[in-house]
């Protein structure tokens, strides 16, 4: 019993007549693929793939069971085989047959014959074309030569170009129609702008971007060494400042070693106020003066402005007699002195000198002086004395005693006897003591001063 | 008896679509002969015979792809016919 007699009892006749058909068919068809001499190579396979079909078909025939899936495929693959590939080797055929009967066209030939040309072109036309083509290339080659000579490698301008391109149309022959013309305009402008010889050549030789590069990397070097310069001491506001303090700083310290010296004045006066605290002090007055002047004389409006707290410490001493508030306000100047109440005639009456001399004397004074060993203010002092006068040794060792007898006031002006000594020591024995000590010490020193005269 | 009828009816449709099955197989190899003197005349190439060929693949070709169609699905119809058949044995 067959495996499948459900097959075998639906459908022997009309598979079997099905096969029967087809391989009638094929053995009709295999003498027409014999008839057909149009490509050998077509021919033969299309005979051998009609030969493999019959012969699946009458395998199918002697078998007692025919499946259905198996009947239809080898009947039908065969046949769709053969006409894909009729289809496949025509289209190729035909395409290698249409691009070869193509016409040559080109961008040179005019563009409106190229827009007309269809693919019915005539051979005839096609020849009107090619000589027309060779025509143009013969005149683009004279141009070609010609712009080779007067067009450089370099970058040009497309204005000179265009000018150029004109000119060489003017140059044309009159006789040429209007079309050439147009067509020669259109070979010929875009040969300088994009031409082989400026694709392949090597950089230019144009330096006017290296200069200018050159010129920017010397600003930049310049810009960097100012700038490390300037920030060497930090940003340049800050380095201004410093040097602006460093200035001001400088002028600070010359106006407060003024202001030392007038702050001396003013510890050592202070004493003289203290013993005389109901006369007005002239020195206080001097050092108020000279205050003034220090601020005054200080060129920088800055210090002005802005004093420091040491200046305004030594602003603020004040003295009793002091009411003026605005210590900035310059005094009226007056002849120190010469007016005040410190010409007391205890103090002036033994000095031969002038009123006016002491005035003078008294601004000059160096207080520093004061505080140098008393030998030696004392030699300095005999020396500056003798030196004024040119009488002999016992009118000098006279004058000098008496002087240092009678005037400890004056010594201390003159700078012998320190003020504050003078005015501590009150007593007239220790006064003595001190002024014959002096007096012995001036004597020496004015015979020392004769010899160094006589030598 | 119904039963009998209902194969007798299945068989027809089966000798019906064979048939239909085989004008297809014919029209195609009409196609492939087409083809053939087509390519026959291509020797001598001019436009008017590259346009017809051209016409003549583009005919074919749709001709084949409504064959193909068909004869696909009359392959899928007895395919599952088999199936029902093997169910009913089983």
């Amino acid at each position: 019993m067959p495996f499948f007699p459900h097959r075998l009892k639906f459908f022997p006749s009309s598979l079997r007549n099905f096969i029967q058909k087809v391989l009638d068919l094929y053995s009709m068809i295999l003498g027409r693929y014999r008839e057909c001499s149009s490509s050998s190579l077509l021919e033969r396979d299309f005979h051998l793939s009609c030969c493999s079909t019959i012969e699946a078909m009458r395998n199918l025939l002697s078998k007692p069971i025919i499946e259905f899936e198996l009947a239809i495929s080898s009947a039908i693959r065969p046949s769709r085989l053969r006409l894909s590939k009729g289809i496949g080797s025509i289209k190729r055929f035909n395409m290698r047959s249409y691009i070869s009967s193509l016409p040559l066209i080109t961008k040179q030939v005019d563009l409106s014959e190229t827009r007309n040309s269809s693919v019915k072109k005539s051979p005839k036309r096609q020849n009107d074309n090619f000589s027309r083509l060779k025509s143009l290339s013969q005149i683009n080659e004279a141009n070609i030569s010609i712009d080779r000579k007067t067009y450089k490698p370099m970058p040009e301008k497309v204005s000179s170009l265009e000018s150029v391109t004109e000119r060489k149309l003017q140059e044309l022959p009159k006789n040429d129609s209007k079309e050439r013309i147009v067509d020669q305009s259109y070979l010929l402008q875009p040969y300088p702008v994009m031409r082989i010889d400026d694709i392949t050549a090597p950089p230019s030789n144009y330096k006017g971007m290296t200069l200018i590069d050159k010129y920017l990397n010397s600003i930049d070097g310049i810009l960097n060494s100012r700038y490390k310069k300037m920030n060497i001491g930090g940003s340049p506001i800050k380095k201004e400042n410093s040097r602006r303090e460093y200035l001001s700083l400088g002028k600070i310290q010359d106006n407060q070693r003024k202001r030392g010296t007038l702050i001396t004045e003013v510890v050592s006066l202070q004493s003289l106020e203290d013993l005389k605290s109901n006369e007005k002090s002239s020195t206080l007055t001097i050092t108020q003066n000279n205050t003034s002047k220090v601020i005054a004389s200080s060129d920088s409006p800055y210090e002005l402005s802005r004093p420091k707290k040491s200046e305004l410490d030594l602003l603020s001493l004040r003295t009793p007699l002091d009411s003026s508030p605005n210590l900035f306000a310059k005094t009226p100047k007056r002849p120190l002195l010469k007016n005040s109440n410190l010409q007391s005639p205890r103090l002036l009456a033994p000095i031969s000198l002038s009123d006016s001399k002491i005035s003078d004397n008294i601004p000059k004074l160096n207080i520093k002086n004061l505080r140098l060993p008393r030998h030696i203010q004392s030699k300095t002092d005999s020396k500056n004395y003798t030196s004024s006068s040119q009488a002999d040794d016992e009118t000098t060792r006279l004058d000098i005693e008496a002087r240092a007898r009678n005037e400890p006031a004056t010594r201390s002006v003159l700078g012998l006897v320190s003020p504050k000594a003078l005015a501590l020591d009150r007593n007239p024995k220790s006064i003595r003591k001190m002024a014959l000590s002096l007096k012995t010490i001036n004597i020496d020193a004015a015979l020392d001063y004769k010899k160094i005269v006589e030598l | 008896m119904q039963h009998e009828d209902k194969n007798l009816n299945s068989s027809r449709s089966l000798a019906r679509d064979l048939n239909e099955v085989y004008s297809y197989i014919k029209q195609r190899e009409d196609s492939v002969f087409k083809i053939l003197e087509a390519f026959s005349k291509l020797e001598s190439v001019g436009e008017t015979e590259i346009i017809n060929t051209y016409d003549l693949n583009r005919a074919i070709t749709q001709a084949e792809v409504y064959r193909v169609s068909q004869e696909d699905k009359i392959t899928s119809q007895y395919a599952k016919s088999k199936l029902t058949a093997l169910e009913d044995q089983s």
